[in-house]
């Protein structure tokens, strides 16, 4: 099965030493959905953004592909991306309250892009983003339609944000933190939903996170990145069940329902902030089994083969199987 | 200036901007602010420095064209006017009326503007409805005709216009000490040092004004600027100082009549006032960029 | 809304009140009007009389109402000078002035709404420096001087423009030329930063990601979020066109209310002089209110909130 979304070597950089996003390669497969877990500020954010190519205008992106459907978008021309964008790849983003048109009604929003990519006249249009509104959960769609984005509360926002971006049914659907900005009951109502549009439509789904309980709820697959490296990769539950990498086991270790009735756990030392050029392994200086050979960059290579990128992963009982699948499934 | 760790209680002191013009090579701003201050120097220094007396007329060398014309000399390196003064004294001279009364009337101006502000934005309730009142009033007021009209039935003197122009420019002063004030009022430090028991004007004073500072130093650079302006307007039109006191707009009224053969009499006027007023606002722009608690913001 | 309203208009009032009151009791500040009146040769008996038939021996107070009463009724008095009511006169002069205001504030608009949005969109490169450096220019330049420099460029050294006089459009465009630029700067500066701030916000992201060119994001999107503080401020600036009037109709010799109320002044033409300050400050509060309205109305939320 061919993936949706493929991405080698994906490097964001901001001047010559600082780089948020290095050397990132993975897929996304049809129906599956990929979540990119990582802190703030291990580039999981500037990954997506690169691969819609929304990254702010002092980032330079380089990458020795990245295939959408096939079709490469490494040195597509502002155009042509265009044309790709919002209609074959979508995106959803963090800020339900702010990332609607105040000044533009629902309907409106909902049928631009839709309009914009030629596929539909205004009627067909009309009619999809009422049937899509509905289909979110979303009722009384008619007088929704015209409404104004202040009109609605956040969790419908969100789910005017998914509905307006499966107009066009793309076959990649891009969410960035989508559940962060809001209350934990709405968190779930919008996981589900976006499980559903997946179930429905076959979209794959490339979902940032920071909240290791979105990746339980929702992942097929999973990678960890940390100072902007993939460290780990694989199967949601395998990687949450039996961590390779140390940075993985001490996340999951921070998570309080770990360790009940002790101490909440942290990691020591702080996330390298973009200078500092690491060479090796970014995590060394934070990891309980640092020692020789971490700085080995090829070594640390061949190692994320199998799983992680750790010189001296953590290893397991022999009953328990491999690891089925890493990045590229 | 150590600051204070504890989060919230943080006063917003800012450097003074001054010592931020010296470093990260603000050019343009340096620029506008020596030109100005040598401006200053030239003003005070007028008697000493201007070549002739700017009153004297000298009807034999009438419209003598500037030094870059066929026609000039270099003893009048400006030319002379229609009564044979020399331009470059009456220039020199004529700074001194514009700078006095840009800075004299944007002072003024600015106690009165600040005062009402700042009493507005601390205590709030009905001193703030009656100077938002006051404000309105102002506004509403068309401040050149105004102007015009009291200096025409009270004379040019000097005075007069200053006076005039201080009751006029006040209101960007009180509206910007409002809202600061305002807004500075709800900071942690303003409400201790209220518990502790300290007067409003020692908290006014103290806390709030200092805070305030760079906020007011732009606005007092964007007044001397419209002082300077309008001053030079009234002039203009026959309503500011006298001739044959040589302020700048009237050697430009003057100058409207040989318009069609001695545009130079009204241009040179006119480009050092326009690089006045451009070095000024150069001056309050950059100090507008600079934020406090380090470097700019662009 | 409603209610917004009538506490802005009732305002508007009491401000236009102190104006007037301002207005009336300036004129009287230095100078007894009734030997201004009679003249310079007058006797003393002369002058009693002009009093009299004046009612200037009222106390100030019954004048200034008197004089407010008469003028709600459309009754100014008359000018001193042109022995014919001063609201004719005024009427008269009108015109020419309205033209000229809505001539420049429609330049700087457009030209400071499309340099302010060519800067931003352009934000720190070449164009966006010398956008910011023109806006500079056009805030130090002394109109007055403006005025009198392109008259000399455009007059006599190419004479393609008049100087003077009313005839066609071609009298307006240096005048326009002059007060325009002086309106421009604010413009120029407050679209550029509301442009820059809109085009940073999550947004015109969304927007960018349904795969919208920018050019259409900027222009559908973008500058109607941008432009509220433009406009209102635009219409105050109306307004102040009504000043810079007085300096220009004088230079360019336009028969408008600037010019009137220049001359006025100079001849101390008292009644006259009262009635356009008045006129300037009614105006001023009425564009005020319509400002803050039209603020008002281009904020969706506002806007909803009157339907509901």
């Amino acid at each position: 099965m061919n993936a949706v979304l493929s991405v080698r070597d994906l490097n964001v950089g901001f001047s010559a030493s600082a780089h948020a996003v290095r050397g990132v390669s993975f897929d996304v497969y049809p129906g599956e959905t990929l979540c990119i877990v990582g802190e703030s500020g291990s580039g999981k954010s500037m990954t997506s953004l690169a691969v819609m190519g929304l990254l702010p205008p002092a980032a330079r992106l380089s990458a020795s592909s990245i295939l959408l459907e096939g079709k490469e978008l490494v040195g597509l021309s502002p155009n042509e991306l265009n044309q790709l964008r919002g209609s074959r790849m979508a995106m959803i983003f963090q800020e339900p309250m702010t990332s609607l048109n105040p000044s533009m009604r629902i309907g409106e929003q909902m049928i631009e892009g839709l309009r914009h990519h030629g596929k539909a006249s205004h009627e067909q249009a009309w009619k999809r983003a009422v049937e899509l509104l509905a289909w979110t959960g979303i009722g009384d769609t008619q007088a929704r339609m015209s409404m104004y984005p202040h009109q609605l509360s956040g969790g419908l926002r969100q789910r005017v944000m998914i509905a307006m971006s499966l107009m066009c049914s793309p076959s990649l659907l891009i969410a960035d933190e989508p559940t962060t900005a809001l209350d934990v009951t709405t968190q779930l109502k919008i996981l589900g939903l976006l499980s559903n549009v997946q179930k429905k439509f076959g979209t794959a789904i490339l979902l940032i996170t920071h909240d290791l309980g979105v990746v339980a709820k929702v992942a097929d697959r999973v990678a960890v990145m940390y100072g902007g490296k993939i460290v780990e990769a694989g199967p949601a539950q395998d990687v949450l069940k039996a961590p390779r990498h140390p940075y993985t086991r001490a996340l999951l270790d921070c998570l309080p329902q770990a360790h009940q009735g002790e101490l909440l756990k942290v990691i020591p030392g702080s996330i390298p902030v973009f200078k500092e050029t690491s060479l090796g392994c970014g995590f060394a200086s934070r990891c309980v089994h640092a020692g020789t050979r971490c700085d080995d960059d090829a070594l640390l290579e061949a190692k994320f083969a199998a799983g992680a990128r750790c010189v001296r992963p953590i290893s397991y009982a022999p009953t328990q199987a491999a690891r089925t699948g890493g990045i590229h499934a | 200036m150590p600051e204070d760790k504890a989060p919230g209680s943080e006063s917003i002191r800012d450097r003074w901007p001054l010592s931020r013009f010296f470093d990260s090579g603000n050019i343009a701003a340096l620029i506008a602010l020596t030109f100005v201050c040598a401006l200053c120097v030239i003003a005070v220094l007028a008697p000493f420095i201007a070549p002739y007396d700017p009153y004297q007329p000298n009807l034999a060398n009438v419209m003598v064209p500037p030094v870059w014309f066929g026609g000039g000399a270099w003893s009048h390196p400006l030319g002379t006017d229609s009564l044979g003064r020399d331009y470059l004294s009456r220039l020199i001279f004529g700074a001194r009326i514009s700078l006095l009364v840009g800075f004299v009337a944007t002072f003024i101006s600015g106690l009165i503007g600040i005062t009402l502000g700042l009493l507005a934005g601390y205590f709030g309730g009905k001193v703030d409805s009656i100077v938002s009142f006051l404000i309105s009033v102002r506004l509403g007021m068309p401040v050149a005709l105004a102007a015009l009209a009291v200096v025409s039935v009270a004379g040019g003197s000097l005075t007069i216009i200053v006076v005039v122009l201080s009751l006029l420019l006040w209101d960007r002063f009180a509206l910007v000490a409002r809202g600061l004030a305002k807004q500075i009022r709800e900071q942690e430090f303003v409400v201790s040092a209220q518990a502790l028991g300290c007067h409003p004007l020692r908290v006014m004073i103290t806390e709030i004004l200092p805070n305030m500072r760079t906020a007011l130093v732009v606005v007092a650079t964007l007044e001397v600027a419209n002082a300077i302006l309008l001053e030079s307007a009234l002039s203009f039109l026959g309503m500011g100082v006298k001739p044959p006191v040589p302020s700048w707009g009237l050697m430009i009224a003057e100058a409207k009549q040989d318009l069609l053969f001695d545009a130079w009499l009204m241009f040179i006027p006119g480009t050092a006032l326009l690089f006045l007023l451009l070095a000024v606002n150069v001056v309050g722009d950059s100090v507008s960029q600079y934020r406090p608690q380090g470097g700019r913001v662009k | 809304m409603l209610r917004y309203l009538t506490r802005k208009i009732g305002l508007g009032i009491g401000v236009l009140l102190c104006t007037s009151a301002i207005a009336f009791f300036l004129t009287f500040l230095v100078g007894d009007p009734a030997s201004r009146m009679a003249g310079e040769s007058a006797t003393a008996e002369e002058i009693a009389q002009v009093r009299q038939q004046y009612g200037f021996d009222q106390p100030l107070p019954i004048q200034y109402v008197r004089w407010l009463a008469q003028g709600i009724s459309g009754n100014f008095g008359d000018s001193l000078f042109l022995k014919i009511p001063v609201l004719q006169v005024i009427a008269e002069h009108m015109p020419v002035t309205l033209r000229l205001a809505s001539y420049s504030i429609f330049f700087s608009l457009i030209v400071g709404l499309a340099m302010g949005g060519i800067a931003a969109i352009r934000e720190g490169g070449l164009i966006d420096k010398l956008c910011l450096f023109i806006s500079l220019v056009a805030q130090a330049m002394p109109v007055f001087w403006f005025a009198l420099v392109i008259m000399v460029l455009f007059s006599f050294t190419w004479p393609v423009l008049p100087a003077s006089g009313t005839e066609s459009w071609r009298n307006f465009v240096l005048p326009t030329l002059a007060l325009g630029f002086n309106a421009m700067p604010a413009i120029i500066r407050l679209t550029r930063t509301s442009l820059i701030d809109v085009l940073k916000t999550d947004y015109i992201r969304t927007a960018r990601a349904k795969g919208i060119p920018f050019r259409r994001v900027v222009t559908k999107h973008a500058f109607v979020n941008a432009l509220n503080p433009v406009v209102s401020v635009s219409v105050v600036q109306f307004g102040y066109m009504l000043t810079g009037s007085i300096v220009v109709e004088m230079i360019f010799a336009l028969h408008g209310i600037g010019q009137l109320a220049w001359s006025s002044i100079q001849r101390g033409d008292v009644p006259m002089i009262q009635a356009i300050i008045l006129l300037f400050s009614v105006i001023y509060v009425m564009l005020g209110i319509l400002s803050d309205i039209v603020a008002a109305w281009l904020n969706p939320k506002l806007r909803t909130a009157v339907h509901a």
